[in-house]
């Protein structure tokens, strides 16, 4: 009951200033911007605001970042839909559904599912923030390196589940993504793996000249190629936002893969796009409809949306009530506090809370300006699926390069970027999945570090993955994973045969 | 993910670019070898060592590529022996709409060389001008072929360019990414 | 005659305007925009730092942008440095991190590629562990060290640097092995100490200062000569016995640089501009509240401060970092 009217502190603040509702609501629209641009994202949107906000009071400040962050998340599920580019890493998923449903003509439906189901994760996060944040935190303290590692194997295993029955390739490509993810220097001893002395690859191959050469390239190519008759689709005039009705057939959907989101950006090891790889997997296994997950179910595209922008309200947990960051977003928020004389940290409620209220008002201003901001974007925005071929592809090619050379200001990292765009290509030609590369790259690294230094602490023994109960569990659930798809169409196979056979 | 088979025209393309990509794979992890194998592998403290996962995931490499290339040559058998009728066309992908698999390679190493050359021109002059360069050649082999004439071409390079000047400005001014 | 006469005066103008320029090009250093290059993310306390002088830049009338430049362990960035113009208008933000790159041979560049100009700050690293432990004393800590040998953990932000050399340090003036644990940053290792994963870790006290006021963490030992004004109850290593300097004193820094070849001129108008804003009220304000130490060497003496640091480093690279 306290927490209420400290809240209501807070959003009286805000009332009072009007300037700072529009710098939030400006963050908002920058943040939507980048994460709609394939090259862009929300992580850039949110380094490049931050000297900008050195000028505003604390909570605005905070407060529109989280707006950038919150839009930006939400935002990269736009170009996935319409161009089945992700916008964002974490959008990555939403292409899996997002994307045949605007093939079959449902684009500005599906851009609806997805905004709902932002504006839900967005929301439930912030409600964890408000309410069981010093809770939450403290219990994330209690995961350690086994842990981490069991749930990137889990997450790993959803290519055996999305395969089907292109096992092979997809573990083959699974491979690749670790293999790629393996070059750099070793994290826990400094050793070269695999550099040949290049400096730029010291720090392994990021995620984003990953994504836009292994996604952005292959589809660009591949839409350059198409004949020049360029069919007019038809966008659907009908509603954007999906029923009431329709959206409670979701709501254990929504409610499960917010909560995936926010658990994701409170563990300090896992980012977004693990949530909504996790929240994905998730709701396959669990939705009726699941099986046709892949096909343009709108479930999938809520899945891995609501659980992406859980991981903004999940990410703020421990760095408001411990002073740690949730992910490397809320890692340069920090930064962001301290400049304001804010000390990220246990002590923050106590010493600043006003200010701090007044920051988890705005993250809720945000959210609800995220929707009406996009309700009324997104229809302008399915328009760009209509635009002249001459003019569309150029300007994509022009901003994942720029987009590429500006998250590090270095030539080598856009070559990187059009090299795996090469290997994109080729392997979608040759009717390869691209989706486990960039998987194996995401969570890899998090496998092998977090497996090492498990190791590390335990000192060799291996036991330690079975002794401590949640990564034996996690551990369990893998191996169920793996073998479950397995033996489940081993069965149906012999039924068939069966059948036929009587 | 998509289990389509490829009609028949395409299927050689398909092929193809499978033999380079397995082949691509097998020869990565090969020349990977002997640098992993001079990596450390752990003692006692640290069962597994810096090169322990790299050695394991190359020998998977090879293993799944030796798997994939198997299963390939079964199902061209199949396909020979008549067994697996290719389906010409499904809802989503008929002839008409799907350009053939030459066209797409052609214009993707035609695209790709292209935004190699934009960079190169781009390290040695400066974005504008490697910018509008590119995206100007770019839109006119992109226009249909009804449109290319003076009045078109010309309305064509102005947008591209404009679209170019939107970019920059928008990296350098309001991102204050410079862009050099 | 009025001809060579009119050729002596051109020629005398000439060299009268060239010289007059040279002389007002350094007088007017600097006349254009600098660019601060930082080798890491921007919100990062490396980033955080370099913007906090640019007003105190301002005041001075220098114009200066940050450009952050990331990667490879701040070694891109630094790599930039080192091959840019040495005219001035470039620099950098170096830290012991760069240091351990150079000591191990891991860059392609030395540190003879480099103008030193002065220190920003000194980050004096920490022992730390959770006030739940059963250690309330550096004493106690060492002694329970002595006496399960092999199997105390102590994380570190980072391998192969600074952090992991006082790891190194302490269990070798402890007199045994212990479990060195790597992590990707310093947030990591924090939240490992409070949730008890983790025995002790090597921080600095400007990402840890609000969880030690918190009851969250606790300091048992500094590594330093003298006890440090942020944490004043913290003994430091000497007073309790332990010579954890054996191969010379190893502190966190992050310093401002330039490529080699620079003018001496120019270099003196760097340290004096650059010295102003570091001791300015504004910035010492900022390192009392964030418990590092700001400014202190500049020029010359700094180039030879970092060169010994190498030499540590290079040496505990020999002993503690390999094979660990």
């Amino acid at each position: 009951m306290e927490t209420i009217s400290l809240l209501a502190g807070g959003f009286q603040t805000l009332a009072a200033n009007p300037v700072g509702i529009l710098w939030i609501a400006l963050g908002v629209f920058v943040g939507i911007t980048c994460g709609a641009i394939p090259g862009l994202t929300a992580t850039m949107g949110v380094a490049v605001f931050i000297p900008i906000t050195f000028s505003l009071e604390p909570e605005i400040a905070l407060a529109t970042l989280i707006g950038v962050y919150c839009g930006g998340l939400s935002g990269g599920a736009v170009p996935a839909i319409l161009l089945n580019i992700p916008g964002t890493p974490s959008a990555m998923v939403t292409t899996l559904d997002g994307h045949p449903m605007a093939r079959q003509g449902l684009a500005t439906r599906a851009l609806g599912w997805a905004l709902v189901a932002s504006v839900v994760g967005s929301f439930v996060g912030w409600v964890a923030l408000v309410t069981m944040a010093p809770v939450l935190a403290r219990l994330a303290l209690n995961l350690g390196s086994a842990e981490y590692a069991a749930l990137a194997l889990f997450g790993l295993t959803i290519v055996v589940s999305l395969s089907g029955s292109a096992l092979a390739k997809g573990l083959l490509c699974a491979l690749i993504g670790i293999a790629l993810s393996m070059v750099g220097l070793d994290p826990t001893t400094g050793e070269d793996r695999w550099t040949f002395g290049t400096i730029n690859l010291f720090q392994g191959i990021s995620i984003m000249p990953a994504l836009i050469g292994l996604f952005a390239i292959p589809e660009i190519l591949m839409a350059i190629a198409a004949p020049g008759v360029q069919k007019r689709l038809n966008l659907e005039r009908s509603r954007m936002i999906p029923t009431l009705g329709e959206m409670m057939m979701q709501k254990w959907n929504l409610l499960r893969s917010s909560i995936i989101g926010v658990g994701a950006g409170i563990i300090p090891a896992l980012g977004g796009n693990i949530g909504s790889i996790l929240a994905y997997d998730q709701s396959r296994r669990f939705e009726k409809d699941g099986a046709k997950y892949g096909t343009g179910r709108p479930g999938g595209i809520v899945a891995s949306e609501a659980a992406n922008n859980g991981v903004t309200g999940g990410a703020l947990i421990p760095l408001l009530t411990v002073g740690i960051p949730g992910d490397s977003v809320t890692a340069m928020l920090i930064g962001g506090l301290m400049i304001h004389g804010l000390q990220p940290g246990p002590r923050l409620f106590e010493a600043n809370g006003d200010i701090v209220y007044a920051i988890l008002a705005a993250f809720l201003l945000a959210t609800i300006m995220m929707y009406l901001l996009s309700v009324v974007g997104y229809r302008y925005v399915v328009r760009v699926l209509n635009l002249p071929r001459h003019v569309l592809y150029p300007a994509l090619l022009l901003l994942t390069v720029v987009g590429t050379y500006a998250l590090n200001r270095q030539i080598f990292d856009v070559g990187l970027m059009l090299a795996l765009g090469a290997l994109g290509f080729i392997a979608t030609l040759a009717r390869f999945p691209v989706y486990p590369i960039v998987l194996g790259l995401v969570l890899g690294p998090i496998l092998e570090s977090e497996m090492r230094r498990a190791l590390l602490v335990s000192g060799g023994e291996w036991s330690i993955f079975l002794t401590r109960p949640v990564s034996a569990v996690l551990l369990l659930l893998s191996v169920m994973a793996i073998v479950g798809p397995i033996v489940v169409r081993y069965m149906q196979k012999s039924r068939a045969s069966r059948n036929a056979s009587s | 993910m998509s289990d389509r088979q490829p009609s028949s025209h395409n299927y050689g393309w398909v092929l193809g670019a499978t033999l380079v990509f397995l082949v691509g794979s097998i020869g990565a992890a090969l020349f990977l070898l002997p640098p992993t194998l001079e990596m450390s592998f752990g003692g006692m403290g640290r069962p597994v060592g810096p090169g322990t996962v790299p050695i394991i995931v190359l020998t998977l490499t090879i293993l799944m590529v030796l798997i994939v290339a198997l299963q390939e040559v079964l199902y061209f058998c199949k396909r020979r022996g008549g067994k697996l009728v290719p389906i010409e066309t499904t809802s989503d992908e008929s002839s008409e709409l799907e350009a053939s698999a030459l066209r797409k390679v052609i214009y993707a190493v035609a695209t790709l060389a292209l935004l190699v050359a934009f960079l190169l021109l781009w390290r040695n002059t400066a974005f504008p001008v490697a910018a509008s360069a590119f995206s100007v050649i770019l839109s006119f082999c992109l226009l249909p072929a009804g449109w290319r004439r003076p009045k078109h071409s010309l309305s064509a390079a102005v947008i591209a360019i404009i679209g170019v000047l939107v970019i920059w400005l928008l990296f350098e001014f309001i991102l204050n990414i410079r862009l050099h | 005659m009025p001809r060579t006469f009119f050729k002596t005066i051109v020629t005398v103008s000439f060299a009268v305007l060239f010289t007059s320029s040279i002389a007002l090009a350094q007088d007017d250093f600097p006349s254009q925009e600098i660019r601060i290059i930082v080798p890491w993310n921007p919100g990062g306390s490396t980033d955080i730092m370099a913007r906090k002088i640019l007003p105190s830049l301002e005041e001075q009338g220098v114009r200066a942008v940050v450009e952050n430049m990331p990667g490879g362990g701040s070694a891109v960035g630094m790599a930039q440095v080192a091959s840019a113009a040495p005219d001035g208008y470039t620099v950098g933000l170096g830290s012991s991190s760069i240091l351990s790159l150079i000591a191990q041979g891991n860059v392609p560049f030395t540190y003879d590629s480099f103008t030193d100009i002065a220190l920003f700050s000194e980050d004096p690293l920490v022992l730390l562990v959770s006030p739940n432990s059963e250690w309330d004393s550096l004493n106690a800590f060492m002694e329970y060290m002595k006496e399960n040998p092999g199997s105390v953990t102590i994380g570190t932000p980072g391998t192969n640097n600074v952090n992991h050399a006082m790891a190194g340090l302490t269990g070798q003036a402890a007199g045994v092995e212990f479990r060195h644990i790597p992590y990707p940053g310093g947030s990591r290792v924090i939240a490992e100490i409070m949730g008890g994963q983790i025995d002790a870790g090597v921080l600095k006290p400007s990402e840890t200062l609000p969880q030690i006021e918190a009851d969250d963490l606790q300091a048992i030992g500094v590594y330093r000569q003298e006890r440090i004004e942020a944490l004043p109850e913290t003994e430091t290593f000497q007073e309790a016995g332990y010579d954890v300097f054996s191969s010379g004193e190893l502190a966190q820094i992050t310093y401002l640089t330039a490529p080699a070849g620079l003018d001496a001129e120019i270099r003196e108008r760097l340290v004096e501009i650059f010295n102003t804003a570091i001791l300015s009220e504004a910035f010492q304000e900022f390192a009392e509240e964030n418990g590092f130490i700001a400014g202190g060497l500049s020029g010359e003496e700094l180039q030879e401060y970092n060169a010994g640091l190498i030499d540590t480093l290079e040496s505990a690279a020999q002993e503690i970092f390999t094979g660990d």
